[in-house]
């Protein structure tokens, strides 16, 4: 068999080459690598990752917006048809008339802001605790068998329990609300954040004290980075379960804020009014939980994700 | 070459004893082992799996403190880990949020090793090149191939110039093509920049073509069964392999680490 220089150099397997042209001087380790880098740098490179994921971004944005339509349809089809009692449920037009007039007059916008400001405040101080707690927690064994007990009743306790505790303690004001929401941020978010540190493969831990990193580098270097992702879901779940209390608290004591505005929709019987109340609630949530994910995103580019 | 190396040093296992205790009953994986590499000096451990060679490599590394006996690293006995010693493990451990570059560099931004910048990107430059990584500088873990996080691994652990180098099973995860590209770059690596190496494997073949020594570790309790030199000289190039002597002594050793992984297979059914 002849074997041509070409045969050579396109065959990347040394062994497949060895027996039939040993009269080459040996490939060194580069020519191999290089080779594999070549084709894995054309890959890495070539691949239009951006354009292909703004694309799939506009097309599931286009999927929300199709999902929503849909429902004010079928809502305006009950109405229009007339099957419930147009008394109990407006059109989408009359809670829509309703929105423009309370955003002039009656400064909704106020009552979004407070709201969210209130979910903020109680989302944020109380991961300011979640997070230090969890990382004991998750650090020091000793410290887990004494306090995760504890942690486990409170969780199971629905923040709302507490609410009639807290006005009794606080009174109806400010301080009162925001403790809740603290309270329910606080073990809705520990919980979540202990779970990731104990996720954590510990051979990031070993490969940093072999590279001289002590203890406190490897918590703000390693630990910290390599548990964001399960920060930030705690972020995502928190800000869930404080809209939900949060509703609760004002529906209970508030004079204003989005709970107060469904309340009041329901002493002046005015179900357009709930439904704006309603409906704002959810669209702020669901605001805030995009943008945490657009956030997400932007910290996490480096992680591998199967989509 | 303007950085400088280190090229070594001297480790001694002097009657070292390791048990760990598995549920209620104590398991003995290392039993007064002694054995001393020279610097410069490439030793293979092989035998059966979960027979403690890792638990050996880790009490070397730190990780792990023997029951009894010492293990010195140039007359110090070893207390924990540091960055006199890389460590290579086989699920390579790069960090994913940093960049190559940055992983390279990450052992010289910590306080003990703490070099400055423009020293820094001269030391990852060098890196990037003799692991054939250029142009990934910018790219994350994620965007490289098994293969090139190993060599992400082996620059970062080069990058703070550690006398010994511990592999435990380095290549265990890579395919064939990739395995033997990684043997040839750290030959060549090596023989720019000695260390002294302790390498765990399972290939009796990496052995001899990387090592200069090869120790045969029984089953569970490791003990040192045979220690053979390895009698070829560097720079070994591929074409040793298929030499009659590396295969003789392939032959050999192979017999040897199967009996060896019957034994702990008995050891198994017996547990």
């Amino acid at each position: 068999m002849t074997v041509s220089e070409g045969h050579c150099k396109t065959k990347v397997s040394r062994e497949a080459c060895e027996p039939e042209c040993p009269q080459y001087p040996p490939l060194g380790a580069g020519f191999f690598i290089a080779a594999a880098a070549r084709s894995y740098k054309e890959e890495f490179m070539a691949g239009d990752i951006s354009t292909e994921s703004s694309l799939r971004e506009r097309l599931s944005a286009l999927a929300g917006v199709i999902s929503f339509a849909v429902i004010i349809v079928i809502w305006w089809a009950a109405w229009a048809a007339g099957f419930v009692d147009p008394g109990l449920l407006p059109s989408p037009k009359e809670v829509f008339v309703q929105f423009v007039t309370m955003m002039t007059e009656k400064q909704l916008w106020y009552d979004i802001l407070l709201s969210s400001r209130r979910v903020l405040i109680g989302v944020i101080c109380g991961l300011l605790i979640a997070i230090p707690v969890a990382f004991l927690l998750g650090w020091y064994t000793a410290v887990r068998r004494f306090v995760d007990p504890v942690i486990n009743f409170f969780r199971a306790l629905p923040p709302i329990a507490l609410i009639p505790l807290v006005i009794v303690y606080f009174g109806i004001g400010e301080p009162a609300r925001v403790s809740v929401l603290i309270y329910a941020a606080f073990f809705a978010g520990v919980i979540v954040i202990y779970e990731g540190i104990k996720l954590m493969p510990p051979i990031f831990v070993r490969v940093s004290k072999a590279l001289g990193a002590n203890d406190f580098e490897i918590f703000r270097r390693v630990v910290i980075p390599a548990t964001l992702p399960h920060v930030l879901t705690a972020f995502r779940v928190a800000v869930g379960v404080c809209w939900t209390t949060l509703v609760a608290a004002e529906l209970v004591a508030a004079d204003r804020g989005l709970g107060s505005v469904i309340v009041n929709g329901q002493n002046y019987f005015q179900v357009p009014t709930i439904f704006v109340g309603i409906i704002m609630i959810g669209a702020v949530a669901l605001i805030m939980d995009k943008t945490i994910r657009v956030l997400t995103a932007r910290l996490l580019s480096w992680q591998e994700s199967i989509t | 070459m303007t950085i400088p190396q280190n090229a070594g040093a001297r480790v001694v296992f002097d009657h070292v004893s390791k048990t760990y205790t598995a549920g209620h009953r104590p398991v003995k994986v290392v039993a007064d082992v002694s054995f001393s590499m020279v610097e410069k000096d490439f030793v293979s451990l092989i035998g059966p799996s979960g027979c403690g060679k890792t638990t050996m490599l880790q009490m070397l590394a730190g990780f792990v403190r023997p029951d009894a006996g010492t293990v010195m690293i140039d007359g110090h006995e070893v207390k924990g880990p540091d960055s006199d010693r890389g460590v290579i493990f086989q699920e390579y451990g790069v960090f994913p949020w940093l960049t190559v570059a940055q992983n390279i560099e990450f052992g010289l931004t910590l306080g003990k090793n703490m070099k400055p910048k423009a020293e820094r990107s001269k030391i990852v430059e060098h890196y990037i090149k003799l692991m054939h990584l250029n142009g990934f500088e910018k790219a994350f873990p994620k965007h490289l191939s098994g293969g090139m996080r190993q060599r992400l691994a082996i620059a970062r652990a080069y990058a703070v110039n550690p006398n010994i180098l511990l592999m435990d099973e380095p290549f265990g995860a890579l395919d064939a093509q990739t395995r033997l590209a990684m043997q040839l770059l750290l030959m060549e690596l090596l023989q720019e920049e000695r260390k002294t190496v302790l390498l765990i494997t399972h290939s009796v073949e990496e052995a001899i073509f990387l090592s200069t020594r090869i120790l045969v570790m029984s089953a569970r309790p490791s003990r040192v069964l045979r220690v053979i030199d390895v009698p070829f000289p560097y720079p070994r190039t591929p074409e040793l392999t298929a030499t009659p002597e590396f295969q003789r002594l392939r032959l050999e050793l192979e017999e040897l680490s199967m009996q060896q992984f019957e034994e702990q297979q008995k050891l198994a059914a017996t547990a």
